[in-house]
C-alpha cells in the first residue's frame, strides 16, 4: 500500500503544484475583485447589496471546484486506464475494491487539500472587508460548490474507468444531474438545510466506482 | 496448500462483493437523480401554470367575491353564492380595490351604507399589509448584521450610515463598514441607552426594515432575551430607546415581525408568534391589534390585510385552500369564507405525471429560500407506472436470458422505484450480466 501512495504521488505532484498555483493566482484576483469593489463603491451600499439584495461577491468561485474536480480526475485515472496500465495494479495482492478505493481515497485527499484551500482564500477575502456573520455565511453558501467538486472528481472516475462508451455516456448524465444538484439556487445560504443530503448523493458516487472497475477489469481497457 | 502465486488469485477471491456493491450504489444514484430530474423535465415540457384564487368582500354584494384560475386562459369571476360575472361587472363589485378603474368608467363617487367615497377618499383609506410565508425570519438565510438609519436625516430622503451594528451576547456592537472594525464609543453609546431601559441581553429578535426605500425610519423592534421588545431609533445621532408595553409572555412567543414605515404611521407592522396568531402593531402606543386568522399556517400560507374604508378584509392561503375574513373598520369579524383552490390537480398533465411517476424527489425551494428535500407519493395511480415498468424488466430479462441472480435486484429495484428503477435498469450494466464477468479473463 505505501508504494501505491508513492506511485500516486509521483504521478500527481506536477498536477498538484499546477493546481496550487491555479488556485493562488484565483485567490490573488479574487481579493482584488472584491478590493475593487470597495474602492469605486461606498461600503456601506456593498454591506446592504451583500446581506439584502443577496449580491455574491465571491461568485467567480462557483465552478473553481468543479473544475479543479475534472482536472485531478483525468490527471490520476486516465493515465491508469490508458493502455490498460491499472491492469498491473490489479495484480498485486490487494482486493480490487481496496485497490479501487485507496487510488479514489488518493484523489479525495489531494481534491480536498485543493478545496479547503479555496474555502480558507474565501473566508480570509471576505473577512478583510466584512465582519464574522458574513464569512460564515460565504462559507456556508461555497460549500454546496465544494461539492459539485468531489462529484466532478468521482464522477470523472466512474466515466474513465467505465469501458463501454454508451455506459461511459450513462455515468457522466449521472454526475452531470449531482453536479446540477450543487448548483440549484443563486441565494446566499440556499443549502443550509440540504447540504447533509447533497453530501449523501455525493458520497454514493464513491462505491459506485467499483461497478466501473470491476467491468474495466473483466473486460474493456485494452 | 498454500498457493505459490497467491497474488494472482486474491482480486477475484474479494471480487464478488464489492461489484453488486458498486451495481446497487450507481443504480440507486441513477434512480435518485432521475426521481428529482424527471418530474422536472416533465414540468417544463408539459405543466399548466395555475394562478392562485384571489379572493375579496364585496361592499356592493355583501358577500365574498373571486377570481379563479383553472389554467390556460380560463377564469372564473363569481361571488360565494355561485352567481357568475364578466371581469368588469367582478371589479365594480370591489370598488375600493378597483377605485381608478371605477373613477375613468365614471361610477365614483360611490355611495355605500349611507356614505360617499371619491377616488381621494378611498385611496387615503386603503393599506395593504402583507407576510409572505418566505419572509418569515426562519424562512430565510440572513446575516444578522443590519444598518440603524438616521431617522431625521435632514434631507429629503434616507440614506445608509456607514456604521453597521449586530447584537452580541452582552452589547450592542457597531462596526465601521469602511474599515471593518469595531466602533467602540457608538457600541457604548447605543448599548447604554439599552441597559438604562433594563434591556436583557443577549436579543431574540432584531426586526427592522434595512433599506433607504422607504419614507421614513422607524428603527429595529427588538425583543430582549426576556421577551420584553424595545424599539430602537438613531435619531439626531443618539439612542432613542422605548420599552414596548407589549407583555414579555407574549414578546417569548414572537416569531417574527415585519416592520412597515407607512405614510399613515398608524401601524408599525405585523407580529406573527409560534403560535400562529398574527397581530398589527399600532405605532402610537405599540398595542398588538389580533386579526382573525383561524387556520393560517403561517409556513405555508401567504396572509394579506387589505384595509379599507369599510370592510378590512385579512386573506390567507396556499395552493390548497383559500379563506378570508370580513371585519369591521375595528377589526371585529364581519363574515368569512373558505375556498378551496383548483391547483393543477386533475388536470390531464397532473393526472399521467401521477400514473407515470410513483413519487417525485425534489429538492427545491418551493418558493421560498432554503432549498429543502422533499418525498411525494402520488399514491395507487403511481402502481400503474409500476406495473408498466416491471413488464419491459421482466421483457429484458428474458431477452438477455439473465440469470434469476442477475435478474432479481434490477426487478426489486423497478419495483420499488418504477420509471426511474427502470431507466437505471436501461443504463446501468446489471449485476453479473456481461460474458466477460460470468468467465473471468485468466490472469495473465
Amino acid at each position: 500500500m505505501p508504494a501505491l501512495f508513492y506511485k500516486e504521488w509521483l504521478k500527481l505532484r506536477p498536477v498538484l503544484a499546477l493546481l496550487i498555483a491555479g488556485t493562488l493566482a484565483f485567490s490573488v484576483y479574487l481579493f482584488l475583485s472584491v478590493r475593487h469593489q470597495f474602492r469605486i463603491e461606498h461600503a456601506e451600499m456593498l454591506y446592504y447589496q451583500a446581506n439584502h439584495i443577496g449580491r455574491l461577491f465571491y461568485e467567480d468561485l462557483r465552478y473553481v471546484p468543479l473544475v479543479t474536480g475534472v482536472i485531478l480526475a483525468v490527471a490520476q485515472i486516465l493515465p491508469e486506464v490508458q493502455r490498460g496500465r491499472l491492469r498491473l495494479s490489479l495484480h498485486l495482492p490487494i482486493g480490487l475494491a481496496p485497490l479501487v478505493l485507496a487510488h479514489l481515497l488518493i484523489g479525495l485527499a489531494a481534491l480536498g487539500v485543493i478545496l479547503a484551500l479555496d474555502l480558507a482564500v474565501l473566508a480570509l477575502t471576505i473577512g478583510t472587508f466584512f465582519p464574522a456573520a458574513f464569512v460564515a455565511s460565504a462559507v456556508t453558501t461555497a460549500l454546496p460548490w465544494m461539492l459539485a467538486g468531489v462529484a466532478a472528481y468521482l464522477g470523472g472516475a466512474l466515466a474513465l474507468l467505465e469501458p463501454d462508451r454508451r455506459v461511459q455516456a450513462a455515468n457522466l448524465v449521472v454526475t452531470a444531474g449531482v453536479v446540477w444538484l450543487c448548483h440549484l439556487s443563486r441565494q446566499y445560504g440556499a443549502y443550509d438545510h440540504a447540504l447533509w443530503g447533497l453530501a449523501g448523493l455525493v458520497a454514493l458516487m464513491a462505491p459506485a466506482v467499483l461497478l466501473p472497475a470491476h467491468r474495466f477489469r473483466d473486460g474493456g481497457g485494452r | 496448500m498454500r498457493p505459490r502465486s497467491p497474488q494472482f488469485r486474491a482480486p477475484q477471491s474479494r471480487a464478488p462483493l464489492s461489484r453488486p456493491l458498486g451495481w446497487l450504489t450507481l443504480a440507486l444514484l441513477l434512480t435518485g437523480v432521475s426521481a428529482i430530474a424527471l418530474p422536472r423535465l416533465y414540468d417544463l415540457a408539459f405543466a399548466v401554470d395555475v394562478a392562485p384564487t384571489h379572493l375579496f368582500y364585496s361592499p356592493v354584494r355583501e358577500a365574498f367575491v373571486f377570481r379563479e384560475h383553472r389554467g390556460n386562459h380560463a377564469f372564473t369571476y363569481a361571488d360565494e353564492h355561485g352567481e357568475t360575472f364578466d371581469r368588469q361587472t367582478f371589479e365594480q363589485q370591489i370598488p375600493f380595490i378597483y377605485y381608478r378603474n371605477m373613477a375613468l368608467w365614471g361610477l365614483l363617487p360611490l355611495t355605500l351604507e349611507g356614505r360617499t367615497f371619491d377616488a381621494d377618499t378611498i385611496r387615503d383609506a386603503r393599506q395593504v399589509f402583507e407576510l409572505k410565508a418566505r419572509e418569515i425570519a426562519d424562512r430565510r438565510p440572513s446575516i444578522a448584521v443590519y444598518p440603524l438609519l438616521e431617522s431625521n436625516p435632514g434631507r429629503a430622503r434616507l440614506r445608509f450610515p456607514e456604521d453597521v451594528f449586530r447584537m452580541t451576547d452582552n452589547r450592542m456592537e457597531f462596526l465601521n463598514v469602511d474599515v471593518n472594525r469595531v466602533d467602540a464609543a457608538l457600541t457604548a453609546l447605543f448599548t447604554e441607552a439599552l441597559t438604562a431601559e433594563g434591556f436583557a441581553f443577549p436579543a431574540r429578535l432584531v426586526a427592522g426594515k434595512p433599506t433607504i426605500l422607504k419614507p421614513f425610519d422607524e428603527g429595529y423592534l427588538i425583543v430582549d432575551a426576556e421577551g420584553v421588545v424595545f424599539h430602537v431609533k438613531r435619531t439626531d445621532g443618539q439612542p432613542r430607546v422605548v420599552r414596548t408595553p407589549i407583555p414579555a409572555d407574549l414578546g417569548r412567543a414572537i416569531r417574527h415581525i415585519k416592520v412597515t414605515e407607512n405614510e399613515r404611521r398608524e401601524i408599525l407592522g405585523l407580529v406573527l408568534t409560534d403560535d400562529d396568531r398574527l397581530f398589527l402593531l399600532r405605532a402610537e402606543d405599540y398595542g398588538l391589534i389580533p386579526l382573525p386568522t383561524d387556520g393560517y399556517v403561517p409556513d405555508r400560507m401567504d396572509a394579506k390585510l387589505l384595509i379599507n374604508p369599510l370592510y378590512p378584509t385579512v386573506v390567507f392561503g396556499d395552493d390548497a385552500m383559500v379563506h378570508a375574513v370580513a371585519m369591521t373598520p375595528d377589526f371585529d369579524p364581519v363574515a368569512s369564507y373558505s375556498r378551496p383552490v383548483p391547483g393543477t390537480r386533475g388536470l390531464p398533465h397532473d393526472v399521467v405525471a401521477g400514473a407515470l411517476f410513483p413519487f417525485t424527489l425534489s429538492l427545491d425551494d418551493h418558493g421560498g429560500a432554503f432549498l429543502t428535500w422533499r418525498l411525494d407519493g402520488h399514491g395507487w395511480a403511481g402502481l400503474i407506472g409500476i406495473a408498466g415498468s416491471l413488464l419491459l424488466v421482466l421483457g429484458m430479462a428474458r431477452a438477455r436470458r439473465a440469470p434469476w441472480r442477475a435478474a432479481a435486484p434490477v426487478v426489486a429495484l423497478v419495483a420499488l422505484t418504477g420509471v426511474f428503477g427502470l431507466l437505471a435498469a436501461l443504463l446501468v450494466p446489471w449485476p453479473r450480466d456481461d460474458r466477460a464477468s460470468l468467465a473471468p479473463r485468466p490472469a495473465t
